[in-house]
């Protein structure tokens, strides 16, 4: 017997009638913590033309602790790392029952346009990035379209 | 999909501040945002303040708290001693929650435009009358929606709303005097003189309320609304339009539903003002527990006092105590405290829904494993592949329990359904609630939940 909090119920419900631009979340047949989510890189970063991947999961104590993301797609960027964990104050100590999973994915998104290399998790991207930057955004570029952008 | 169509149904009984938007008076989502809470977003339960001038629902607050120490709003130190009950706000809110329908009826369907007017109508009546009903039975149950299967949920709606399903023939009526009204025009409620909506609207009615000799009004056509044509006699003022509504027998309001007389108290301000004794804060509260220095034993010693169970592992008893422990301290806060007996109920229906308690798979990551641990997902020297390698027979295991459990459960539902008709299978759901926790472990093999493996791979 399932059961999930009004919350949970009221945010899917305003995701998927009332998206974000550029964001879709959908959340999983057999689990409504489960979301399945994809990112459009934002159009003046090296990320522009992406679709990225995420999965996104809302552990038991949601709103009381952050939800759970992770990038599916490989991106190369200072802070996500390989496995597709990101760095984001807002994920960890900066998290408010008040943001949602709408906040929380628009701030993914927001992060994708500024890269901060100086709060690396993934730390040799970060290295690379603020060695020569035009370089990293150039491999950034053709990770997206090698990883994100699809081919039909 | 199945899953997530019955997610809509249940979804109707969820409200929204920003549904006055669409309506006459979008100020309306204003207000009731501040009376929502901020972590929740439902309205205020058992309101409570804290030292920095916050309010949040008493459980949410002190949930919170357990782990955090900040004001979600402020950030500014919070101490659980220091929240105290807010009696007042409480009661506007409910009383406002249990209007908060019937505003929406009157605000909401006026604002129509005729053209689309005959379908939205009856595309909307019916909505709003489930959402009002399934209102009722929610409210009692704390603020978990059950996700039933497609095939409960008419039960559910018998049950809830008996008798005040929309009847077609009330709808078939209004449809036919709607047709038949010129669509710009309205008689006012006050006056009963016609005129055109845009100008009554505008202009008309207030300086007809206010007692004015009116203007004439002007032709126009822009923006009409639709209002009742009946005329009326009465000279009420404002009381008189709304009732006029309310009961006029082509109203959108169903006759079955339990309505409120706007003339009839609905207790709140009763209670404010004469139950002065209820108001007191001197109730005794359970401790918070130092879980580190308390032994297993001594740990069941306190549940037992609580006459909790003591049953499950160390975590799940920890887990259990601090549930009841929010569970009720939130309910001393509350203006109408439930008996302990309910809250008993509700903690075990926490425990059905969260995942330290599904399965014995489920402390599988929290103990034991200390070289992979669950906490070393988070560490940057974490391995992948190493996980994988170590975790990959069982994260089969897991996926093939799981899907065994989902059709022998999908088997059961259709068991019970064939067996039993109408209010009865709901019946079987809610007692499923009420059984004890001892024997929901002992069925536990069964049931591994699909949640787990989902879980497991977002940590890959």
């Amino acid at each position: 017997m399932a059961t999930l909090p009004k919350r949970i119920i009221k945010e899917t419900e305003r995701l998927v009638s009332d998206p974000v631009p550029g964001i879709t979340a959908s959340p999983s047949d057999d689990n409504l913590r489960y979301f399945e989510v994809t990112i459009d890189g934002p159009s003046l970063s090296p990320y522009a033309n992406g679709k990225f991947q995420l999965e996104l999961y809302l552990p038991d104590e949601y709103p009381m602790c952050a939800p759970k993301v992770r990038f599916l797609t490989k991106i190369y960027h200072p802070n996500i790392d390989k496995l597709g964990r990101i760095c984001l104050d807002v994920l960890k100590d900066n998290w408010s029952p008040a943001l949602q999973i709408r906040t929380i994915l628009l701030s993914i998104q927001a992060l994708l346009g500024a890269p901060n290399p100086d709060d690396p998790l993934a730390n040799d991207v970060a290295q690379e990035w603020k060695q020569d930057e035009q370089k990293a955004i150039s491999v950034a570029k053709e990770w997206t379209e090698k990883y994100a952008v699809s081919k039909d | 999909m199945s899953s997530f169509s019955a997610f809509n149904k249940n979804a109707l009984d969820v409200s929204d501040p920003s549904e006055w938007q669409n309506s006459k008076l979008p100020n309306l989502s204003e207000l009731e945002t501040l009376e929502r809470c901020y972590i929740c977003k439902e309205f205020f339960k058992a309101p409570v303040i804290t030292g920095c001038n916050h309010t949040f629902c008493s459980q949410c607050i002190r949930q919170y708290l357990i782990t955090n120490n900040l004001c979600p709003l402020c950030k500014s130190e919070v101490f659980e001693s220091n929240l105290k009950r807010d009696v007042l706000l409480e009661e506007i809110v409910t009383c406002y929650a249990r209007i908060r329908p019937h505003l929406f009826k009157l605000l909401e369907l006026d604002r129509l435009e005729p053209t689309d007017s005959e379908t939205m109508e009856i595309d909307s009546s019916p909505i709003i009358i489930e959402r009002e009903n399934l209102k009722r039975p929610a409210d009692s149950s704390d603020d978990i929606i059950e996700i039933v299967s497609e095939e409960e949920i008419p039960n559910l709606g018998s049950i809830s709303s008996s008798g005040s399903t929309p009847d077609p023939e009330v709808k078939r009526l209004k449809l036919e005097s709607e047709v038949k009204d010129d669509p710009d025009k309205a008689s006012c409620p006050v006056c009963g003189t016609s005129m055109s909506i845009s100008f009554l609207q505008n202009q008309h009615i207030e300086e007809c309320l206010n007692g004015k000799v009116t203007t004439k009004p002007k032709p126009s056509t822009s923006f009409p609304v639709q209002l009742s044509k009946k005329k009326t006699t009465s000279k009420g003022g404002i009381a008189s339009f709304f009732r006029k509504r309310e009961t006029s027998s082509s109203s959108p309001i169903p006759s079955s539903s339990p309505t409120l007389n706007p003339h009839e108290s609905l207790g709140h301000s009763d209670f404010y003002f004469k139950e002065v004794s209820k108001h007191s804060t001197d109730n005794k509260k359970l401790p918070k527990l130092d879980f580190q220095s308390l032994t297993t034993p001594r740990l069941k010693e306190k549940l037992t006092a609580s006459q909790i169970p003591i049953n499950g592992t160390r975590t799940q008893l920890e887990l259990r105590y601090n549930q009841y422990y929010v569970l009720f301290n939130s309910n001393l806060d509350s203006n109408h405290p439930v008996s302990e007996k309910v809250l008993k109920q509700r903690l075990h229906q926490w425990e059905l829904s969260h995942s330290a308690f599904k399965s014995p798979s489920g402390d599988l990551f929290s103990s034991g494993r200390s070289s992979l641990s669950h906490k070393s997902i988070s560490s940057k020297t974490f391995s992948g592949k190493e996980w994988i390698n170590a975790y990959q027979s069982e994260f089969k295991e897991l996926v093939e329990k799981a899907r065994a459990s989902m059709m022998v459960d999908k088997k059961k539902e259709v068991a019970i359904l064939e067996d039993q008709t109408g209010d009865e299978s709901v019946e079987s759901t809610s007692n499923d609630i009420a059984l004890p926790i001892e024997s929901k472990a002992a069925d536990s093999n069964v049931s591994v939940p699909p949640v787990e493996p989902k879980e497991d791979n977002l940590c890959i």
